[in-house]
């Protein structure tokens, strides 16, 4: 056969294989019109591959399926996964529902007193209602937190805070609290209602620009009433001209303290080293989070901030992103005010630079002192402030200022972009929104960028940062939802929408609701496929749509590790999810590849979805105990590995490859011991174990070879991670030594990680199965006291972890587990006396928890209950064996 | 070239040479850039190697016991070029391709000698390692027969056969197959199901 007529028919086969039933006889029957030999050929060789198929010739066959599988990105056959997928729906969305801005939210029903008239506007710590109060016959101000903000009990202190804060002032300037009051759970409060515009009215309006001593005078007002809350100790902190209203007569009018701090009570709240206000408006001592440097004259900044913005018609900072606006307001001078206002007061120049110094002790001592010298020029006087020469000497300072450097370090940056986009929000979600101009778009990727940041593990283990993280999070919630509620003619593009999914499914994920995430990844992936099919060779969609797989695939897997059994019908349907979406992922960086080779990102990512692939795999080759697969895996391991090497090699010094690097190897190790495990030949086990010691030593040499830089929490929780795995296996082997060396460098770590971040539960509970492992170990070398005293660690561990986080389920069950496991063993050893004494010295704990806060440690009840049953059974069998001593 | 190694494999495993030359690596650049004679005198390398770590592993065996051959391929890259993963990605993959090459060529002396053991070859001869059964599943495929349609199928779709013996004998994955061969995955699949087709009609009509 010449090797033309072979291209023809092999193309004729190929064609054919890849349909089924009536539309392969189709085919071949128009074949059969073009030429009958090569029909013919076809069918034979059809009929061949379908016996060879059963006869599994040649081993690995490649289905049918998958045939079709990959023939999808080529040729987009008629039936290929793109068009199964139903034409957009309009969205119904199920997601955590966002306050309505154009209806009245039921639950405020709470009061029968007040009847809701509309809503006036919202912010970060709550929604202002118009309501009507029937018992005093007069309208007011109704504010609420929302009930998405109510979960966190920090967030019901803060607001009661603001209630008090408010409540206790009294003057013209400052609107006032009348009630402070809490219904079903709903936390309100109702002040008078004051009719009028607020300041940014005029801020954001060309036409109605406030003439300069009309804004100097507003502006002295607001001072005296900021002096009189100072004299209360009350701290604005959120100044900006949103919150300051005008009303009718034109009088200044105060709201929102919903920051305030109340000096003599700042413990607690502070602890966590919020950073709170607009960063427009924001005094860089506040944008550094630099609690202790929190004045009245944070305050006397934000009112320059506010007096220049009412001259010039904008803030004095403002830039693309957040982060840089944070960076401007520590770094930078504003723009001269007569850039914007050329026929400004030179005196009222200099009375907004006073305030704007970067250092509190170069600004006005107090807002009094701001306020008289305001009246000095509205008089005619010469001001007491004298021209700082262009905050040229503020500059200088600025540069050599260690602010400066902490907000370098990323830590900072991320804790400041996280906090203030919350309060951030407030000013999105009321206009910006809504209207989709340019500002909004620049806003919409500002907080993209920093969640993406601030979620991406970082903010997650940092010290003190879960309170923050979980206001944040509960914002970006909001705003995406609020995103993808838009109607369709206010969506910018489809590409944005499906960005926006993806990033609620993000934020759902993280805040732990899976269902809704799941129906947000959803959306972003059929979005995306249609997209996709639109302009196939698109790297940029084509890589958010293998993330957008990716992340499924990641919500199977951890709703799989939730499961109380793998093994069940769900367990095996999840399983199957997360290594289909993965896969599709794989084949759609491998396309990205393609089409854009070698690009470092890319390279990288390429090499994630290998080792994402491989894990899934080799988890369901275990479960199923298919070796073939979990080598499979180990292939796929080993693919990703090589790709970072070449990365590797090429660059210099890439520490994100590095570490993908370390955990390649890590996983490999893992992969090489479940072979171990499943291998029926001892000899070819202990060799796997052999070598998955020697993987997990390189992802430990890796690891250890990073720029210091590069070391964060996470990449110390994973060496001690290295560690131990390496431990594990060392244990197996019987290599008793080098296990327990490997077991203390682990533990070293995380002891580390632990002692400097005690409230993060997940390093505590790697700590205590530390001790657990170090316990094991000992009793294994029948070392009973020194395993008795890692007990007692593991025990100590847990139960301080139970008590400063009730919800944390699984500190309870592991305890539960481990010390009943340990009581056994001493129990099987006749030790019965040593096995009540773990078994009590753990309920005792226990019940002094319950006994301290019954409601909050309700949970405990079963844990104490199963350990006392264990106490049962070892008496019962200690009592068997007094009864018949020759046993 | 393929006759010259023909035999080797007979006396390599009696008497081995030196294991791991220290130009190994070398050889592999120059086989790589298309020295013919370093290709071959690797390719005895790489056989030997292959053949000597098989005995090894199945030594201690029951005789029906198979290895998965990419195992055996990727430690004795390991073993050859040392772990500092200093080579060139090419040469890797020609690597990787030279094994399999490797692999099949063991397969056939083994079925030859074999062969030649039922004509009546030495007495007492131990039946060594049954290392034909390493292809694993297939091994009830006659792998002469298979090499000789192979060779055919070569000069009708030289790619088809590389894939087939990338896939069956060096035991490759499909992607990793498509990356040794720099075309898709979804070409190897469907070259290697046509390929199928075509050589199991082959072997049937004998």
């Amino acid at each position: 056969m010449p090797s033309d007529l072979w291209k023809q028919i092999k193309q004729a086969l190929i064609k054919a294989m890849s349909l089924e039933g009536q539309a392969r006889a189709d085919f071949i029957n128009r074949l059969e019109c073009q030429s009958s030999e090569l029909a013919a050929e076809v069918r034979e060789l059809i009929d061949a591959s379908e016996v060879a198929e059963e006869e599994q010739f040649l081993g690995f066959t490649a289905k049918l399926g998958e045939l079709d599988d990959t023939v999808v990105f080529n040729h987009q056959p008629p039936n290929s996964t793109y068009d199964t997928i139903p034409p957009s729906p309009e969205k119904e969305r199920k997601g955590p529902s966002s306050i309505p801005t154009d209806s009245i939210n039921p639950s405020l029903s709470v009061s029968e007193d007040f009847e809701i008239n509309e809503l006036l506007g919202q912010g970060g710590m709550g929604v202002v209602y118009k309501a009507y109060q029937h018992s005093l016959r007069r309208h007011v101000a109704l504010k609420i937190i929302p009930e998405r903000l109510m979960r966190t009990p920090e967030a019901v202190a803060r607001f009661q805070i603001e209630a008090e804060a408010a409540a206790k002032l009294d003057h013209p300037g400052i609107v006032p609290v009348y009630e402070v009051g809490e219904r079903y759970g709903v936390h309100y409060f109702s002040m008078a209602l004051v009719e009028g515009n607020n300041l940014a009215a005029y801020v954001d309006d060309k036409d109605s620009r406030l003439e300069q001593r009309k804004a100097a005078e507003i502006i002295e007002q607001v001072c005296h009433a900021i002096q009189y809350a100072h004299d209360r100790a009350v701290i604005h902190r959120d100044l900006k001209p949103e919150n300051i209203l005008l009303d009718l007569e034109g009088r200044p009018r105060l709201t929102d303290f919903g920051l305030a701090k109340v000096l003599k009570e700042d413990e607690g709240l502070t602890m966590t080293g919020q950073v709170m206000g607009t960063p427009r408006y924001m005094a860089p001592e506040q944008a550094t989070g630099d609690q202790k440097a929190l004045s009245n004259r944070t305050d006397v900044y934000s009112l320059g901030a506010t007096l220049y913005a009412l001259l010039a018609g904008r803030a004095p900072f403002g830039a693309d992103t957040l982060l840089q606006t944070i960076k401007q307001v520590v770094e930078s001078t504003p723009p001269s005010l007569t850039e914007f206002a050329p026929n400004v007061s030179p005196d009222l120049q200099t009375i907004c630079e006073k305030c704007l110094q970067k250092r509190p002790h170069d600004r006005y001592d107090s807002a009094g002192e701001m306020a008289a010298d305001l009246r000095r020029y509205l008089d005619g006087y010469p001001i007491a402030a004298r021209p700082m020469g262009r905050w040229k000497r503020s500059y200088l300072w600025c540069r050599r200022n260690p602010i400066v450097a902490t907000l370098l370090s990323v830590t900072t940056a991320t804790l400041i972009a996280a906090t203030v986009i919350s309060s951030l929000f407030a000013f999105i979600t009321n206009q910006a929104l809504h209207e989709a101009n340019t500002n909004a778009q620049q806003l919409r990727e500002a907080i993209k960028e920093s969640f993406v940041f601030a979620s991406e593990g970082i903010l997650t283990h940092e010290p003190g940062m879960q309170t923050v993280r979980e206001t944040f999070l509960e914002n970006a919630l909001q705003y995406y939802s609020q995103l993808a509620l838009l109607t369709p003619k206010d969506r910018a593009s489809q590409q944005e929408m499906a960005d926006a999914e993806f990033m609620l499914g993000k934020v759902q994920a993280t805040l732990g609701d899976t269902p809704s995430a799941n129906a947000s990844y959803q959306s972003a992936r059929t979005a995306l496929q249609r997209l996709a099919k639109q302009s196939p060779d698109n790297a940029t969609l084509l890589s958010k749509l293998a993330k957008t797989h990716t992340e499924l695939g990641s919500l199977a897997q951890s709703q799989l590790n939730s499961l109380p059994t793998k093994t069940s019908e769900a367990g095996n349907l999840l399983l199957e999810q997360w290594v289909e979406e993965l896969a599709n992922a794989l084949r759609i960086r491998q396309r990205v590849d393609e089409i854009q080779p070698f690009q470092q990102e890319s390279q990288r990512l390429l090499a994630n979805a290998y080792m994402h692939l491989a894990m899934a795999k080799g988890e369901r080759g275990v479960s199923n105990k298919r070796i073939e697969e979990v080598e499979e895996a180990r292939k796929l391991m080993l693919q990703a590995q090589e790709i970072r090497q070449t990365t590797i090699r090429q660059l210099d010094d890439e520490p994100e490859i590095k570490r993908d690097f370390a955990n390649g190897f890590f996983n490999l190790a893992n992969l090489r011991s479940q072979l171990a495990s499943l291998t029926t030949h001892e000899n070819i086990g202990h060799e796997l174990l052999l070598q998955s010691i020697a993987d997990a030593q390189q992802a430990i040499d890796v690891a250890r070879s990073l720029p210091l830089t590069a070391i964060d929490f996470d990449a110390q929780l994973e060496l001690s991670n290295y560690f131990r795995l390496k431990a594990n296996i060392e244990f197996q082997l019987s290599l008793l030594e080098d296990a327990e060396s490997s077991y203390q460098r682990s533990l070293d770590i995380v002891e580390k990680l632990s002692a400097r971040n005690s409230h993060v539960f997940h390093y505590r509970l790697r700590m205590a199965e530390t001790y657990y492992n170090l316990c094991n170990l000992y009793f294994f070398q029948h070392h009973t006291i020194k395993g008795l005293q890692y007990l007692r660690s593991c025990r100590e561990c847990l139960v301080e972890g139970i008590r400063i986080d009730p919800r944390q389920d699984k500190a309870g069950a592991e305890l539960v587990s481990f010390v009943h496991a340990v009581a056994l063993a001493l129990a099987k050893s006749e030790n019965y006396q040593l096995a009540l004494e773990q078994l009590d010295q753990t309920i005792a704990p226990l019940l002094a928890l319950i006994e301290q806060s019954p409601v909050e440690y309700s949970k405990l009840q079963i844990q104490v209950k199963s350990l006392q049953k264990a106490a049962e059974q070892i008496r019962s069998l200690q009592q068997e064996s007094k009864a018949s001593p020759t046993a | 070239m393929e006759n010259e190694v023909c035999c080797v494999l007979l006396s390599g495993y009696a008497t081995p040479m030196a294991i791991v030359p220290p130009d190994v690596t070398v050889l592999l650049q120059q086989a790589n850039h298309g020295n013919s004679h370093a290709d071959s005198q690797l390719f005895k390398i790489v056989q030997q190697q292959l053949h000597r770590m098989a005995e090894k592993k199945l030594a201690h065996e029951s005789p029906g016991t198979t290895i998965q051959a990419t195992i055996l391929v990727d430690d004795a890259f390991l073993q050859l070029m040392g772990a500092e993963h200093s080579v060139e990605i090419n040469d890797r993959n020609h690597f990787y391709k030279l094994a399999a090459r490797a692999m099949r060529r063991i397969l056939i002396d083994r079925a030859r000698g074999r062969n030649a053991l039922k004509r009546g070859g030495p007495q007492g001869k131990r039946a060594d390692v049954e290392l034909d059964r390493m292809s694993d599943k297939s091994y009830e495929t006659d792998i002469l027969e298979l090499h000789h349609a192979l060779k055919r199928l070569a000069e009708l779709d030289n790619r088809q056969a590389e894939i087939v013996e990338l896939r069956h004998f060096g035991g490759y994955s499909v992607e990793e197959t498509a990356r040794l061969l720099g075309v898709s995955t979804s070409t190897i699949k469907q070259d290697f199901a046509a390929a199928k087709a075509w050589l199991f009609r082959e072997l049937r009509r004998g």
